[in-house]
């Protein structure tokens, strides 16, 4: 397979934006140089840092990592839109990028007029944008609004639009990012599909996206940035159970500090809940279970004062974010007075290994009021190796039974 | 780079026609509007007599003073008007630049052919003026043509100098609107350039815009082939505005995605 994009050694830094585009505060600055004086400069920003990678003809690479690793710096990079500082990017062929949705439109041109113009920037002729139209229109489903002004269009409109331009021009190479955040279900199984027969007529592709079960699922390989540094380099699955432990550990991390920007502990703490621990039992640490494994969850209680009816509600949350279960919800009527323990038992911890964050909540006894809320602010590691072929949260035991019709 | 521009003729024609779409949408008159501001001044520096500062042993002495000015307002409108228009376009293109790679040199030289429609525009008026005073028009007249090829490149270079520093100093837009003031009372848009101070006037001289207008009069008004003495300046400085302006642009314009 030959190299199709070859990042090597490539370090992108940026001036910082506090450094004002005005005379005015440059002039100052160039004189007490030429003076000599001591002028402090900024050092520059570091969005990349020796990142080498090659993708191959037809091969789909993911781009996983926080905001800030560098994804969108490296898409820019291979588009030819910025220049390395260091090291080289090399792109053989026609590159289509969808950096940015939809930007790039005018808003006071048609749809027709604005894939004309995204077409020439691509360096297409007039006629090949031409013939091309009726189809990406079609998969945009613009339908009469091909002649509207785009500031017409409906948000998801344009995006489509985007896309559709992005994906029909002709290209070796098709650049991705995040186009899949917006656009419902039934849209975004149209671009997986378009895309994956892309690569299959050996378009190179470099996809970054924040919906890692469409990564694993689609990429080949997925490289992990990590503050402008590659990580890791390789099969999904094991690339992205990397990335999800590493964000695991710098939320841990965070909250151990106390340095986390968005507060996760919120009520009015008339019924609090304190030193929780996450017990996997012997042979885990503190915040690990072994997949299958009994987890215990004990916590501390206090009532500032007597307090009648307390409900006690557990979630899991994967490291996406999204609420994979609520564990255990119990509803206590009885009167809570001073200080006492809990604890939860969860007898067999099915959901897949991998990083996972736990909350622990108390409501009063109408469910209305946050006595005290933990939001996943317990950091939960599922060991051990996921099973062959499982994605997503949990595995659904089946049991499947092929066979061919009875001849008649 | 300059030199990427043919392969990208119809990026190029697109960013004109939307440019001019863009410019004139919604106004009912649409590109008519183009005859007013020359128009205008000729009108007010009419009115203001500016004719008397033409020396009356001038051969331009006997010409009426509107066609005389009509005649250097019409192209320097085009420069000014074009210089205007370039210099903040690169930063207004910012999701084009963002988003993918092109030569950017098309953004500003866009705009520049964009103002050409005004221009042409313009052009009726001034056959109607020239045909009212009954100035009968020579074959020597073709030469404005060449010439207005020179102030096209004279332009396109200081659009490519001025639409680049822009990018990196928002402050060049506002020198501009000044120093473009002040350049049309430095060229000899409404009265000759001979009328100032002869200090003054032979380093005026030198301006190239002065050599493109008096070129214009020269061919148009009196009948005459453009002299070497009042071209060569608008040459030379065709030459080195179009050198220095691409070259500029070439070396930066690879910072442009980043500088938005």
């Amino acid at each position: 397979m030959s190299a199709r994009i070859v990042f090597d050694s490539v370090r992108k830094t940026f001036r910082r934006r506090n450094r004002s585009d005005s005379l005015r505060d440059a002039l100052p600055r160039a004189l007490g140089r030429l003076i000599g004086r001591n002028v402090q400069a900024t050092p520059p920003f570091v969005a990349l840092d020796d990142v080498s990678f090659e993708v191959g003809e037809g091969e789909v690479l993911g781009i996983v990592g926080g905001n800030g690793a560098g994804k969108s710096t490296s898409l820019r990079l291979a588009a030819g839109v910025y220049r390395p500082d260091g090291g080289s990017v090399q792109v053989d062929g026609r590159i289509s990028a969808l950096i940015e949705l939809s930007a790039g439109f005018h808003p006071d041109l048609s749809g027709r007029e604005n894939i004309h113009l995204v077409g020439a920037l691509h360096g297409l002729r007039r006629r090949e944008v031409a013939a091309k139209i009726g189809a990406i229109s079609e998969f945009a489903d613009i339908g009469e609004f091909l002649d509207a002004p785009v500031r017409t269009y409906s948000t998801g409109m344009a995006v489509r639009l985007g896309f559709s331009v992005a994906v029909h021009v002709p290209a070796e190479v098709l650049l991705v990012d995040e186009v899949l955040a917006v656009g419902d279900a039934e849209f975004r199984t149209k671009c997986l599909r378009l895309m994956a027969r892309r690569r299959d007529e050996g378009v190179t592709v470099i996809f970054v996206s924040h919906n890692l079960a469409i990564m694993e699922q689609f990429c080949d390989r997925v490289i992990f940035l990590h503050h402008g540094r590659v990580l890791a380099d390789g099969p999904p699955r094991t690339v992205i159970a990397q990335y999800l432990s590493t964000v695991a550990a710098e939320r841990r991390a965070q909250i151990r500090e106390g340095s986390r920007a968005v507060p996760s502990r919120r009520g009015t703490h008339e019924f609090k809940l304190d030193d929780v621990v996450l017990d996997g039992g012997p042979g885990t640490s503190e915040g690990e279970v072994a997949y299958r494994g009994a987890l215990r969850v004990r916590a501390r209680w206090a009532a500032q004062k007597p307090i009648t009816g307390v409900r006690l509600r557990l979630h899991v949350h994967s490291a996406e974010a999204v609420l994979c279960g609520t564990a255990l919800a119990v509803d206590l009527p009885e009167m809570f007075e001073g200080e006492g323990s809990l604890e939860v038992v969860v007898p067999s911890m099915d959901f897949l290994p991998g990083a996972y964050d736990v909350t622990i909540e108390a409501h009063d006894a109408t469910g209305l009021v946050v006595l005290d809320q933990h939001d996943r602010l317990h950091a939960l590691t599922v060991s051990g190796e996921r099973p062959a072929g499982a994605q997503g949260i949990v595995e659904i035991a089946s049991s499947w039974r092929v066979a061919p019709d009875a001849a008649t | 780079m300059l030199s990427e521009l043919p392969a990208h003729r119809d990026l190029l024609w697109l960013l004109v026609v939307r440019e001019i779409r863009v410019r004139y949408a919604r106004a009912a008159l649409g590109a008519a509007w183009a005859v007013f501001p020359p128009l205008v001044m000729m009108a007010v520096f009419s009115v203001m007599n500016f004719g008397r500062l033409i020396d009356p042993h001038s051969p331009y002495a006997s010409i009426p003073y509107p066609v005389f000015a009509f005649l250097g307002l019409l192209p320097w409108v085009h420069f000014s008007t074009s210089l205007t228009q370039a210099t903040p376009s690169l930063v207004l293109a910012a999701a084009m630049l963002k988003k993918s790679r092109f030569p950017h040199e098309a953004v500003p030289i866009a705009r520049v052919i964009a103002t050409l429609l005004d221009f042409a525009v313009g052009l009726f008026v001034l056959a109607g003026l020239l045909a009212w005073n009954h100035i009968p028009i020579g074959v020597e007249a073709l030469a404005a043509i060449p010439v207005f090829g020179l102030q096209l490149v004279f332009t396109v270079g200081l659009a490519l100098l001025l639409s680049a520093a822009n990018m990196f100093y928002r402050d060049v837009n506002y020198l501009l609107n000044v120093g473009i003031v002040l350049a049309m009372f430095a060229t000899s848009v409404v009265y000759p350039i001979a009328v100032t101070d002869p200090t003054v006037a032979t380093v005026l001289a030198l301006n190239p815009m002065s050599a493109y207008l008096d070129a214009y009069r020269e061919a148009l008004l009196l009948g005459q082939w453009p002299s070497f003495e009042t071209l060569g300046p608008g040459v030379l400085g065709a030459l080195l505005s179009l050198v220095v302006g691409a070259s500029f642009f070439a070396r930066c314009s690879h910072r442009f995605a980043e500088e938005i």
